[in-house]
């Protein structure tokens, strides 16, 4: 039966390969431009599919390929064919196929972008939309009749629903690629949103460049138009490889850049059954050697890029780990000196206060020596306490529980009243301590007036300690074009050097001269002062001439408005 | 959801389906039985040809 319908022939074609084809009526582009597009579609669909064969987007771009390849070797296949019965035969399926690539660049897009299965709606409003085409498939909608002189299909009102599905799926592409851009949907990262920004507009610029082709060539029946579409594959092909090799996708640079030279390889090695000239055989050979030769080396630097970044990546994976278990460790150690610190706390007040109490005499008199040693055990509880606070401070600012209560005052006030409170301390030491206000305005700061008085007594405690003889300047100074306020402590004291200055504020960090004048420290109070300050937006900063030259510190805040 | 999970295994499963059988159709109806319409212009060749030889 089958050969009995192949006997009615187109009349303007003569069969020259086995009875059924004529390639002289064919265009040339046909097999310069179709079947190289095909074939690099179908490589690359291929490789991308066996880097992960369960992988949905993997599947669903090797089906859209094969799809692609198919349709192009039908459409030769009408191009060339005799038999009325195999070009009315193809150009029926032709609607299939295109229907196919649509369909299977759209699902393959969503893939991609969503990272997941569509959604049964859509599958059912997909299968609603294709069911048509499908259904009426074999009948006279489709290809209405044959024109035996012409050797073309004349086609039906299925081709005009064609048109309409095609606008549809670029709509839809248009759609989905806007809400990537506009963030409607979750996708993993900047460089993911980019790919599939990228992934979506060539897809969408595909399927218009291939459905419009189609549709013109279809309409005004000069099927040479036809012959555009499958650029429209090589400008969707060129993305995905800028894909593969910017940004890894589908993780196959490697196999990529080899199924590309293998084609490559493959249309230049063709070529030997088609040129007949000496000359050209030896053209072809010389491009084909250096293809080759050019092909491996790529193939090779590939390699050992990738390699590379392999081991980066291990690299990487290490460091991030060993990073989290020192976090993990550091906050161990934060709870550790929290709980320490707590558990000192409660016996150190009962201490100090009963210290106090047999200081003042509340439990009568004791002798002169027994009263030196009571002093003494009162003054080093004070001491610990202060270390103790310090210890619970740090580990409150590390575990983010440290608390502010920021309320407007006037800085010069505050700072005014805190000088006179600490006035006997120095004077107890022989050291004179001034204050002074440059302020040309009104000094109200935005800050917690407790921890910023104790930043500034702990300024001035440091610079009594380290000051043996001489004065103490406290200075309060505005700036009203930048809208800050500083509090300059300026001493006579030992200063330090640059190097010392530098790393001031740093946690357990104590001057290098500190133990030549006997001070007690932990080295907390100015990265307690430093935290403090820059939680209330304020700076401090350390200056000094040198060892024995006194230091200068200076606090600055920024007015309120 | 288990509904849904068999409209979402079924549906697309349904159309690949229906894409074999109408290939099918279309094959049998086409290749195998030869049944479809086709048309040719009544062109007189030898009518041609006379009036290219007389130019």
């Amino acid at each position: 039966m089958l050969s009995e319908t192949l006997q009615l022939a187109c009349t303007d074609a003569t069969p020259q390969f086995f009875g059924l084809f004529d390639t002289s009526v064919a265009p040339p582009l046909l097999f310069y431009a179709y079947i190289p597009i095909a074939l690099i579609s179908l490589v690359v669909g291929i490789f991308i599919f066996i880097k992960d064969v369960k992988g949905r987007s993997n599947r669903l771009f090797f089906l859209l390929a094969a799809s692609f390849t198919l349709f192009i070797f039908n459409e030769t296949q009408l191009w060339i064919s005799v038999p009325a019965a195999l070009v009315y035969f193809g150009w029926s399926l032709s609607l299939l196929l295109l229907l196919y690539i649509h369909f299977f660049s759209f699902y393959f897009a969503y893939s991609f972008v969503y990272g997941r299965d569509m959604t049964p709606f859509v599958k059912v409003v997909i299968f609603c939309i294709a069911s048509p085409v499908i259904l009426l498939l074999p009948t006279k909608f489709n290809v209405s009749i044959f024109d035996l002189d012409a050797c073309e299909g004349i086609t039906g009102g299925l081709w005009y629903y064609y048109y309409f599905v095609s606008c549809l799926t670029v709509t839809a592409l248009i759609g989905l690629t806007l809400t990537t851009i506009f963030h409607r949907i979750k996708v993993q990262d900047r460089s993911s949103k980019k790919q599939s920004v990228y992934l979506l507009v060539a897809t969408a610029v595909f399927l218009t460049i291939f459905s419009a082709s189609y549709s013109f060539g279809e309409i005004t029946g000069a099927f040479e138009i036809n012959l555009v579409g499958p650029i429209g594959m090589l400008f969707f092909i060129g993305v995905l490889a800028y894909l593969i090799v910017q940004y890894q996708a589908f993780d196959i640079k490697l196999a990529a850049t080899q199924a590309l030279v293998a084609t490559l390889i493959i249309i230049i090695g063709s070529q030997f059954f088609f040129v007949e000239s000496s000359v050209n055989q030896v053209l072809v050979g010389v491009t084909f050697t250096i293809a080759c030769i050019g092909g491996y080396f790529l193939v090779k630097s590939v390699m050992r890029e990738i390699k590379q970044r392999e081991q980066i990546e291990r690299l990487a994976k290490d460091l991030a780990k060993a990073n989290k278990r020192l976090r993990e460790l550091d906050q161990l150690k934060t709870e550790f000196v929290s709980i320490a610190s707590h558990q000192l706390r409660s016996p150190l007040t009962a201490i100090r206060g009963y210290a106090s109490m047999l200081v003042d005499g509340d439990f009568g008199t004791f002798p002169e020596k027994a009263r030196d040693a009571l002093m003494r055990i009162d003054e080093s509880s004070r001491f610990m306490a202060i270390s103790i606070d310090d210890f619970l401070n740090v580990s409150r600012i590390e575990s983010g529980s440290m608390k502010y209560e920021i309320s407007n005052f006037s800085l010069a006030d505050e700072i005014s009243r805190l000088v006179d409170d600490l006035r006997p301390a120095a004077v107890k030491r022989g050291l004179v301590l001034t204050y002074s206000s440059k302020a040309e305005t009104d000094t109200h700061v935005s800050a917690d007036v407790g921890k910023l008085r104790q930043v500034v007594q702990n300024v001035i405690d440091n610079a009594m300690k380290y000051t043996p003889k001489g004065k103490i300047t406290v200075t309060v100074a505005d700036d009203a074009k930048a809208k800050k306020v500083r509090i300059i402590v300026q001493d006579t004291g030992i200063g330090m050097s640059e190097e010392t200055a530098a790393k001031l504020f740093g946690k357990f960090v104590r001057a290098s001269n500190a133990n030549t004048v006997n001070v007690h420290g932990t080295g907390l109070g100015l990265y307690l002062a430093k935290q403090m300050l820059e939680a209330m937006h304020g700076t401090i900063t350390a200056s000094s001439e040198g060892d024995g030259k006194g230091s200068t510190f200076t606090i600055e805040l920024p007015l309120a408005h | 959801m288990k509904n849904m999970k068999l409209v979402s295994d079924w549906t697309l499963r349904c159309m690949y389906i229906l894409t074999v059988v109408s290939i099918a159709a279309l094959f049998y109806k086409v290749l195998w039985l030869g049944d479809y319409e086709t048309f040719s212009e009544p062109t007189d060749e030898t009518e041609i040809l006379d009036i290219d030889s007389e130019m």
